[in-house]
C-alpha cells in the first residue's frame, strides 16, 4: 500500500457519503437544520423497528438453542445470514462502484496504483455494507448475551469479528466482478453484464438453497447430529462456508484456544482478502476498465443495417410520440440501460417472486401442511389478501422507483428543466414508471400464488385492489419526497439509489403503510367483519390517500421543480 | 427578442449578489455576446433566462413572453447549450433527438427534414445509432446544438459553446450561430474567448460582479474605454479590481 493510498480513501469516503457536503451545509452554512432531527428521527425509528424485530425473533433461536445445549445457535445464524446477505447484494453495487463511477477520470491519469485505487473502493463499499450487517448482528449479540455469560472481552471479540464480517464475501464478488469486467467482450458488455449478473445471483440462491436444504438420505441421523452434539447446526454450516463458522467460534469460544482459533482465521481472512483485491487490482482492474472505456464508432450504422434501419431510414427519428409517453419512455429506458439502478430498484420486485418459488420449492411438504391449514381456517383467505395487499405495498415502498426517481436525473435535470412540458406532466410519466413496474413485477407473484394456492377469487382480488391502492399512496408520497429533496450531485450512479435517504424514508413509508393498514384490518376481523368489509376498508382508506398524496404532488411539483437549482 | 430588467439574484447561504440588478436587451437577428470574468455572473444569468435559476426580482421576457409567468411558451422559443454537454449517456444519439422533437412537439412532417439538415450539418449521420456515452466532448456538444436547434428556436442560447471544441467544430458553431440569426432568430451566448467575441457579435455585453458594466457594438465599446481599443484591453480595464 502506497503513501497515495490514504488521502485516495479519504476523497473516496469524502465523496461517497458527502461528508464535506454535510459539513458544509449543516455545520458552516447552517442550512436545512429542521432535517437533521428528522432524518436522525426516521432513522432512529427505522433502526429500531428492525433491530427490534430481529433482536425477538433472534432471542427465541437463543433460547431454543440454549435448551438443546447450542446456545451459539442465533449466533451462528445471525452471522451467516449477515454473509450471505453481503454476497447477494453487493455484486451491483461492486460493479457500480469499480467501473461505473465518474471519478475514475480524475483517479485514472493519477499517479496512484491500480491496486490502490480498488482497495480504497473497496473499504468505501464496506462501509455501506456495515448497515447490512449491523442490523443482523448487533441484535444476535444482544440475543446471544441473554443465554450466556457475557463479560467485556466478549464484547471486544465481538466488535472485531463485526469489522471484518462482510469482508470476505465482498472479497467474492469483488474478484468475481473484477474477473467478470476483465473478460466479458466489449461489444456485447451490456448484455453479457446482465447474463453473467443473473448467472452469479442464480449461483448464490443456488449455494443458499443447498445450505438451507436437508439431506432427504439419511435425515435422522443428519437430524441427531443436528440437535444433540456440541456445535451441531455450527458445524452443518460450515461444510458450506467456513467464515461463517469462524466467525461465530471467534465469539463463543472467545478467550479458549478454540475462541482465538477462531478470530484468528477471521481477521486473517478479512486482512488477506483485502490484499488479495490489491493485488487483483494491480493486474487486472485498469485493463477492464479501459477495455470498457473504449469508443467503437463507425459500426453503428453497419449495426443498423443489420438491425434493418437502413440508409436514410437510419437518419430518421421514428415515430413520434406524446410528450407523456415521450417522458414515460424516458424513465424506463434510462433505468433499463443503467445496470445498478436496474438491481437497486427493479431486480428487487422481480426477485422476490423468485424468491417466494425457490423457498416454495425448498419447502414443498411444509408449504402443502400450510396450504392445508389455510384452507381449514375461518380467516385463512382473509390473511392470504392481507398478504397480498401488504406484498404491493411492500413493492411500492422497497425498491424507491419513485423516491429517488428526481435524484437518478442528476446533472441532467437541465433537460427536464427547460423542457417546454409542464411539471405535472413531468411528475406524471414518473409516477406511471412507478406504478408500471410495481404492477408488472407483482403479476408473476401474483400468478404462482393463484396457480399454487388457488384462493378464491374474491380474497385475490380484494387483496390486489386494496394493495394497488396502498402502493400508489407509497408511490405518491416517495416521489413527492424525491421533489422536495432530490440527491442531483452525484459521481457515481449508485449514490442516488444506495445513499439516498429518500429510498430509506421510502421502506419507513410502506412500514408506516402496513402497520396502519394491518391495524385496521386486525380490528375489523376481531369484531367478526367479513373479508370483503376488510378489503373494501382497506381499499378505500388506500384510495383515500393515495387521492390525498397525489393532489399534494400535483399541486405542489410546479413549485417544486422550480426550485430545484442546478 | 431577449429583455432584461431589474435581475437580481443571491444563492441561499450566501451573501454576495451573484447577479445586482441587470438589465439587457438582445434584439431580433442579432448575436450577442456576453463576457465577464470567472463568477462574474454570467451562467447565473443564463440559468435564470432559461428557467434552470428562480430569481428573487426582475422580470425576463422571451420574444415578449415573461419567462416565470408563462414559462412553457417561454421555453418553446428558447434552444439551450449548457457550458458542459451532460446529456443522457445510456441512449443512441437518435433516441435523444427523437425524445427532444417529442417533447418540444416538434411536428411529425419537419422532424426527419429538420434532423437530417441538423446530422448532416454537424457530421453526425454515422454516430447517430450509437450510444452518446460513446461520443468525444465535441461530438455530444455538436449533439447538444442540433437538440437545441431541432424546433427552430426564436433564441439561442449558448453557455460557454466553444469550451474544448477543435478549429473545424469552432468554425461550425459560429457558422451555425451567424446561420441562426440571418434566418430571423437571435443568438445570446457567453465565453472567455474574446477574439471570437469581437470578430463574431454584433453586440457585446461585459458583467463584473452581477452588474452590466458596459455594452453596445465594438465601436461604442471602443468609445466607453480610455485606454484601449481591442476588446482584451477594453475588457480588462472594464473588469479591473
Amino acid at each position: 500500500m502506497s503513501s497515495s493510498f490514504w488521502p485516495v480513501l479519504r476523497a473516496m469516503l469524502n465523496t461517497s457519503f458527502g461528508l464535506s457536503a454535510l459539513r458544509w451545509r449543516y455545520l458552516r452554512r447552517r442550512q436545512r437544520l429542521w432535517e437533521v432531527p428528522l432524518v436522525i428521527w426516521g432513522m432512529g425509528t427505522l433502526a429500531v423497528m428492525f433491530g427490534y424485530g430481529a433482536y425477538r425473533v433472534l432471542l427465541t433461536v437463543a433460547k431454543v438453542g440454549a435448551a438443546l445445549g447450542q446456545p451459539e445457535m442465533a449466533l451462528g445464524l445471525a452471522t451467516t445470514m449477515a454473509q450471505a446477505l453481503v454476497l447477494l447484494l453487493s455484486f451491483f453495487m461492486v460493479v457500480s462502484a469499480f467501473y461505473f463511477a465518474r471519478d475514475l477520470r480524475i483517479l485514472v491519469p493519477l499517479p496512484v496504483r491500480p491496486g490502490d485505487v480498488i482497495t480504497a473502493k473497496f473499504l468505501t463499499v464496506l462501509v455501506g455494507e456495515y448497515v447490512t450487517v449491523l442490523f443482523i448482528y448487533l441484535p444476535a449479540v444482544f440475543a446471544y448475551s441473554r443465554v450466556v455469560p457475557f463479560g467485556p472481552l466478549k464484547w471486544i471479540a465481538a466488535l472485531m469479528v463485526f469489522l471484518v464480517l462482510p469482508i470476505p464475501p465482498l472479497a467474492i464478488t469483488s474478484l468475481v466482478a473484477i474477473v467478470f469486467m476483465r473478460t466479458i467482450n466489449r461489444r456485447q458488455r451490456d448484455i453479457l453484464f446482465y447474463v453473467g449478473s443473473f448467472a452469479f445471483l442464480a449461483l448464490i440462491l443456488t449455494w443458499q438453497f443447498a445450505v438451507a436444504r436437508a439431506p432427504t438420505a439419511n435425515l435422522d441421523e443428519y437430524l441427531r447430529e443436528l440437535i444433540s452434539s456440541r456445535l451441531g447446526l455450527l458445524r452443518v454450516v460450515a461444510r458450506r462456508f467456513p467464515p461463517a463458522y469462524w466467525a461465530t467460534l471467534a465469539v463463543h469460544s472467545w478467550p479458549s484456544l478454540e475462541g482465538a482459533g477462531g478470530m484468528l482465521a477471521t481477521v486473517g481472512l478479512g486482512l488477506g482478502s483485502v490484499a488479495l483485491i490489491g493485488a487483483a487490482g494491480d493486474r487486472l482492474f485498469y485493463r477492464g476498465l479501459i477495455g470498457g472505456e473504449e469508443v467503437s464508432r463507425g459500426r453503428s450504422l453497419a449495426a443498423g443495417r443489420r438491425r434493418g434501419i437502413a440508409g436514410t431510414e437510419a437518419t430518421t427519428l421514428g415515430a413520434p410520440r406524446s410528450p407523456l409517453a415521450a417522458l414515460f419512455w424516458r424513465e424506463w429506458m434510462l433505468i433499463l440501460r443503467t445496470p445498478v439502478w436496474v438491481m437497486n430498484n427493479l431486480a428487487p420486485l422481480f426477485f422476490m417472486p423468485l424468491f417466494m418459488f425457490v423457498v416454495m420449492v425448498a419447502q414443498q411438504g411444509g408449504l402443502r401442511q400450510v396450504l392445508d391449514a389455510l384452507a381449514a381456517s375461518p380467516n385463512g383467505y382473509t390473511y392470504l389478501g392481507l398478504g397480498i395487499a401488504g406484498y404491493l405495498s411492500f413493492l411500492g415502498g422497497v425498491g424507491g422507483l419513485a423516491a429517488t426517481s428526481v435524484s437518478r436525473e442528476g446533472a441532467r435535470l437541465w433537460i427536464s428543466r427547460v423542457a417546454p412540458q409542464p411539471a405535472v406532466r413531468q411528475v406524471l410519466a414518473k409516477l406511471a414508471m412507478a406504478v408500471s413496474a410495481v404492477l408488472a413485477s407483482a403479476i408473476p407473484a401474483l400468478l404462482v400464488v393463484a396457480a399454487v394456492v388457488r384462493p378464491p377469487l374474491l380474497h385475490m382480488l380484494g387483496g390486489t385492489v386494496a394493495g394497488v391502492a396502498g402502493t400508489i399512496a407509497v408511490t405518491c408520497i416517495g416521489l413527492r419526497m424525491d421533489v422536495a429533496r432530490p440527491m442531483l450531485r452525484w459521481q457515481d450512479p449508485r449514490e442516488p439509489v444506495k445513499t439516498n435517504l429518500n429510498a430509506l424514508m421510502s421502506i419507513g413509508l410502506f412500514l408506516i403503510a402496513v402497520i396502519g393498514g394491518g391495524l385496521i384490518a386486525r380490528l375489523m376481523m376481531l369484531y367478526g367483519h367479513h373479508g370483503l368489509a376488510v378489503y373494501a376498508s382497506l381499499t378505500g382508506v388506500g384510495a383515500l390517500a393515495s387521492w390525498v398524496t397525489f393532489r399534494n404532488l400535483w399541486n405542489t411539483a410546479e413549485a417544486g421543480f422550480a426550485r430545484l437549482e442546478i | 427578442m431577449l429583455k432584461i430588467r431589474g435581475l437580481c439574484k443571491t444563492y441561499r447561504g450566501s451573501k454576495v449578489k451573484a447577479v445586482d440588478d441587470l438589465d439587457l436587451d438582445v434584439r431580433a437577428g442579432e448575436i450577442f455576446g456576453f463576457l465577464g470574468p470567472n463568477g462574474a455572473g454570467k451562467t447565473t444569468t443564463i440559468k435564470a433566462v432559461v428557467g434552470l435559476l428562480k430569481p428573487d426580482s426582475g422580470e425576463i421576457l422571451v420574444d415578449g413572453v415573461s419567462v416565470w409567468d408563462r414559462p412553457i411558451e417561454a421555453k418553446r422559443r428558447i434552444g439551450f447549450v449548457p457550458d458542459t454537454p451532460e446529456l443522457y449517456e445510456r441512449l443512441t444519439g437518435r433516441e435523444y433527438l427523437s425524445f427532444i422533437a417529442d417533447i418540444f412537439e416538434v411536428p411529425q412532417e419537419e422532424r426527419d427534414a429538420r434532423a437530417l439538415e441538423l446530422l448532416e450539418m454537424f457530421d453526425l449521420k454515422d454516430a447517430l445509432l450509437d450510444l452518446i456515452q460513446s461520443y468525444s466532448h465535441g461530438m455530444k456538444q455538436k449533439l447538444a446544438v442540433a437538440a437545441a436547434l431541432l424546433h427552430r428556436p426564436a433564441l439561442m442560447i449558448l453557455d460557454e459553446p466553444m469550451t474544448g471544441l477543435d478549429p473545424k467544430s469552432s468554425h461550425l458553431f459560429k457558422e451555425t450561430m451567424r446561420r441562426h440569426c440571418d434566418s430571423g432568430g437571435s443568438v445570446f451566448f457567453s465565453t472567455h474567448v474574446l477574439e471570437v467575441a469581437e470578430r463574431l457579435c454584433d453586440r457585446i455585453g461585459i458583467i463584473n460582479r452581477g452588474r452590466l458594466c458596459a455594452v453596445g457594438t465594438m465601436d461604442e465599446l471602443r468609445r466607453q474605454a480610455t485606454e484601449s481599443s481591442n476588446l482584451e484591453g477594453i475588457f480588462l480595464e472594464l473588469t479591473r479590481e
